[in-house]
């Protein structure tokens, strides 16, 4: 995921604490040697969202179009897992597909 | 028997057709999957000859056939299939696509008569199979199913703990769900069930502990849950929910509509998500167009600002054609600022930096038109970050020496990055960047500047201040150099290279003062440096230098002194070496410390002495210092000698190369053919022979020797010795490149070098360029001296008085290396001088395109040769009548 805000979780208003805060909140729920890769991604949002000056970066040079996932990400982020309802049970215990 | 629709038989009709070429065209098509040819071919043969065998291949025909339209979405054809097969063959066993069929038609109660006439005659495993079908129903609420079994049949019993397992699951109650679980026997019809909700809890309910969960242990219990199952579909949205989320939308691609949005829930999908997701499934795919038009139609969702700034992103790759994919897809047209924008973001992609800098240019023009508010606020800070964005992108200064070329990209990057102080001065790496850059090309007046508003702002900045002491070290202000190195120690203790800087200026301070007859001030600079000269490194020096103002004031004292420090550092040619350079750097002759000391004529060295003297030229010469003229003519004769001296070949290799920068040619060619002469041919030593032999040869070298010298380059090459051959390389362009200024062949002399006699005795044609241009004008230089050229060449006296000033500190050899690279930039509008490995006439770096590279040399090193000779020019060239 290219765009920083939506790997960290982050309004595009955050300021630095809260960016440093979503920074460990996000490092502490994965931390680096449970998924190397998701903690490089975290850290490069983390850099690139830093400070004040960062962020005015970001918004300027950042050119990476963004993927569908992220606008889904950014309409409704992936959540906690959730369980079906009965009537999804109930097509598919019908043979449904 | 019923008919089947659009039977169009393949099988042969022919009357004479035996019944044994029928049934082998039946097989073929069923074992090669065509079930609808193959059921032709079988009832032709029934219709030949009604055998209970044939019957049976038709019904598997037709089986295979009915799984097929099945597959299709075609349920009510497959369906009709199903009973052509019971119609066939009415004792074969039932097959379970056939009740999952009836069921999925809601022929209920077809699939009870089944049942109930199949059951006595099926295996165990398809009636448990055949059951569990019937249970995934009932559970699913069928009414008519209900009806249609006993109460005492386990389909009801255990109906009711698995209708209490499956709704506990859903409210979240676990342990309700585990306690209805627990009463449903091994054998139940509802098994699968159990194994599913168990899965389920494995992988997802234990989330609040443990996030990831145990996908592993989950996918093992499904495992058990068989294709056959009356569960297995609600088995496979479970399975399609396993695995990596990265791959989730790969895996959905081929699955259902419940399976999807049953998977996507249990991952955490909310219904705006999924809708999207479906918006998205239903166009072309994710393309750019299609992503425009989501982002357009959703902006109120996504965030207008959100969804303008990416639908700009996506317009990068084929801008500004694409620049109309943003209005088809019912976005508004681009405003100014965003179309500049998005250019410059285009260019960031070019290898042309010119592009890129004229792109964020022109935006930073636009931004300070539109006002860019006061220091500090983000309409500064913005102009500043895009002023500095090429550099920040493309990083090209950091190794760059400034240039005088109006033209010269570096110029144009650092006067933005100035400009962007204005609006941002509080970016302590522009300050570093810019510094650095102005003092690689001696503009130490500039970096001051910088330094100053630098350290106004960071006053304890290790990286300012180290570079304010490079900065008063490059302008000969030792005192000011001293002080950084104090403020530099002062917050690192540790710091061992300011420790030696500030040693090395205490030093360099004290040969001024004595330069300057300041014998106090010198005295008090030498105490100073051995005060920061914890570890003794610079003792030789300072010892030496404090001899030298001895003997400036007292002849006796001094010489009683350095006596006895040039004895305590062996006597030999090392230790005059280290009095010759003292001595020098004082302003004075070498010659006046070494009479004075008895070293005024210097012997061959021993061994061990060379490999001393040898370590201390290394030792300066790293320092950035030249040997001065004086030195090399009182040591080039002496170190000759000492080639005899039996070297390894690494330490003969150093030499060379030490000789080679201390400006040492005879030593240098000595040195070499020695150790030709132990290991002959060896590359490295054949280019330190022909460089040595041509340090002041005013003719084009002989071709035995250009031959000799390209045999050492593919040796070299041969031998994986890809640094010497890089230097081979460029030795045998340079002369070619130059050789071939007349445009023939073999070189300016052209058929002169066929005969190498002919050339020595003939020498060169008249009114023709005789030697290789870099050559001819070093032969001009020495002849009529460094001011009298750049007078001609119209340089101005400051620059001449500076240059006159470098060329004392580094000598006169490297100053000739700069003078020509000064008079190529300054006569670059001429565009006659060559650079070298350039043809004069053929236009310089930045005065038109590059010249085409010929054709390569029967492919020699691999890579084009010297550009194409020019076709002969008539008329001399221009910069000849300069002189």
């Amino acid at each position: 995921m290219s765009d920083p805000y939506l790997t960290l979780g982050l309004p595009p208003d955050a300021d630095n604490a809260a960016v440093q805060a979503a920074y460990l909140a996000a490092v502490k729920a994965c931390p680096p040697e449970r998924d190397p890769e998701r903690f490089q991604t975290l850290r490069a949002a983390y850099e690139s969202l830093r400070t004040h000056r960062a962020r005015l970066a970001q918004a300027l040079f950042d050119q990476e179009p963004p993927t569908l996932a992220e606008v889904l990400d950014r309409a409704d982020p992936v959540g906690a897992p959730r369980r079906p309802a009965r009537a999804l049970f109930d097509a598919l215990l019908r043979g449904g597909d | 028997m019923k008919k089947s629709r659009k039977v169009t038989a393949a099988a042969p009709r022919s009357a004479e057709q035996s019944t044994h070429a029928l049934l082998a065209l039946g097989q073929g098509h069923a074992a090669a999957g065509r079930w609808r040819e193959a059921t032709a071919a079988y009832k032709e043969l029934l219709k030949l000859e009604d055998r209970p065998a044939w019957r049976l291949e038709l019904a598997a025909a037709y089986a295979g056939r009915a799984r097929e339209l099945a597959g299709k979405g075609m349920p009510k054809e497959s369906l009709t299939l199903w009973e052509n097969r019971a119609l066939v063959a009415p004792d074969l066993p039932l097959e379970l696509d056939h009740v999952a069929l009836l069921l999925r038609l809601g022929q209920v109660q077809a699939v009870l008569d089944l049942h109930a006439r199949a059951e006595r005659r099926l295996d165990a495993a398809t009636l448990a199979a055949l059951r569990s079908h019937l249970a995934a129903w009932y559970l699913a609420g069928d009414p008519t199913l209900a009806a249609g079994l006993p109460p005492d049949d386990q389909i009801r019993e255990h109906g009711t703990a698995a209708a209490a397992a499956l709704a506990a699951y859903c409210r979240g109650d676990d342990l309700a769900l585990r306690e209805a679980l627990a009463t449903l026997p091994f054998r139940s019809p509802y098994r699968d069930l159990a194994l599913i909700l168990k899965a389920l809890q494995r992988a997802w309910e234990a989330a609040d502990q443990d996030p990831a969960g145990d996908p592993g242990a989950a996918a093992a219990l499904l495992a058990r849950v068989g294709d056959d199952s009356g569960f297995a579909p609600l088995r496979r949205a479970c399975a399609l929910a396993l695995g990596p989320s990265a791959t989730l939308t790969v895996r959905l691609a081929e699955a259902g509509d419940h399976s999807r949005r049953f998977a996507l829930t249990l991952v955490g999908w909310g219904d705006e998500r999924q809708a999207l997701w479906e918006e998205m499934r239903r166009v072309t795919g994710p393309g750019p167009a299609a992503l425009l038009r989501l982002l357009q139609r959703r902006r109120a969702l996504l965030g207008e600002d959100w969804a303008r700034r990416q639908a700009l992103r996506l317009l990068v790759p084929g801008f500004p054609k694409s620049a109309a994919l943003i209005t088809e897809g019912g976005g508004r047209r681009l405003s100014a600022p965003e179309r500049l924008l998005v250019a410059a973001w285009r260019t960031e992609d070019s290898r042309n930096p010119w592009e890129e800098m004229e792109a964020w240019d022109a935006y930073a023009r636009h931004l300070i038109a539109a006002g860019p508010g006061p220091q500090g606020s983000d309409d500064a800070l913005r102009i500043a970050l895009v002023l500095r964005r090429v550099e920040s992108h493309r990083e090209m200064l950091a190794q760059a020496t400034p240039s005088r070329d109006s033209d010269s990209p570096y110029r144009a990057l650092a006067e933005s990055l100035a400009l962007s102080l204005e609006y941002d001065p509080d970016d302590r790496d522009t300050y570093e960047r810019l510094v650095h850059y102005h003092l690689r090309g001696g503009e130490i007046k500039t970096a001051r500047v910088l330094l100053d508003q630098g350290l106004k702002r960071f006053p304890k900045d290790l990286g300012l201040l180290t570079a304010a002491l490079d900065a008063a070290l490059a302008g000969d202000a030792f005192k000011k150099a001293a002080r950084y190195a104090r403020e530099i120690l002062a917050l690192d203790p540790i710091n061992t290279g300011a420790r030696e800087r500030l040693v090395q200026a205490h030093l360099a301070h004290a040969r001024k003062q004595i330069r300057a007859a300041r014998p106090d001030l010198a005295r008090k600079e030498l105490d100073q440096a051995a005060e920061w000269d914890q570890d003794g490194r610079r003792r030789d020096q300072r010892d030496l230098l404090a001899g030298l103002l001895d003997l400036s004031i007292d002849e006796a004292l001094g010489r009683t002194a350095l006596s006895n420090q040039v004895a305590a550092l062996g006597s030999g040619l090392s230790a005059t070496l280290a009095l010759g350079l003292e001595t020098v750097a004082i302003g004075r002759p070498a010659a006046w410390a070494l009479k004075a000391v008895g070293l005024g004529k210097v012997k061959v060295p021993d061994q061990a002495d060379l490999a001393a003297f040898l370590a201390r030229l290394r030792t300066h010469l790293e320092g950035g210092e030249a040997l001065a003229g004086e030195l090399q003519r009182l040591f080039d004769k002496p170190l000759s000698g000492a080639a005899k001296w039996p070297l390894t070949l690494a330490e003969s290799e150093s030499a060379c190369d030490t000789l080679r920068r201390a400006g040492l040619t005879l030593a240098r060619r000595t040195f070499a053919e020695a150790a030709l002469k132990r290991w002959p041919d060896t590359p490295v030593f054949v280019l330190h022979q022909f460089e040595s032999c041509r340090t002041g040869a005013r003719y084009y070298p002989r071709p035995r020797d250009m031959q000799q010298l390209e045999d050492a380059w593919n040796r070299a090459r041969e031998a994986g010795d890809e640094r010497t051959a890089h230097r081979i390389g460029e030795v045998i362009d340079r002369y070619e490149s130059a050789g071939s200024f007349s445009g023939s062949p073999g070189g300016f002399f052209g058929g002169a070098f066929d005969d190498d006699d002919a050339y020595d005795e003939a020498g060169p044609v008249p009114g023709q360029f005789a030697v290789p241009p870099e050559d001819a004008f070093r032969a001009l230089i020495e002849i009529m001296g460094i001011d009298q050229l750049l007078k001609l060449a119209g340089i101005d006296a400051k620059t001449r008085a500076e240059l006159k000033k470098r060329e004392r500190q580094i000598g006169h050899e490297r100053i000739i290396d700069e003078v020509l690279a000064l008079m190529r930039e300054e006569m670059s509008d001429i565009g006659r001088l060559p650079a070298p490995g350039q043809s004069p006439g053929l236009p310089l770096p930045g005065a038109g395109p590059a010249p085409a590279p010929a054709g390569s040399k029967g492919g020699r090193r691999g890579k084009p040769a010297a550009p194409a000779p020019e076709p002969p020019d008539d008329d001399p060239p221009e910069q000849f009548e300069l002189f």
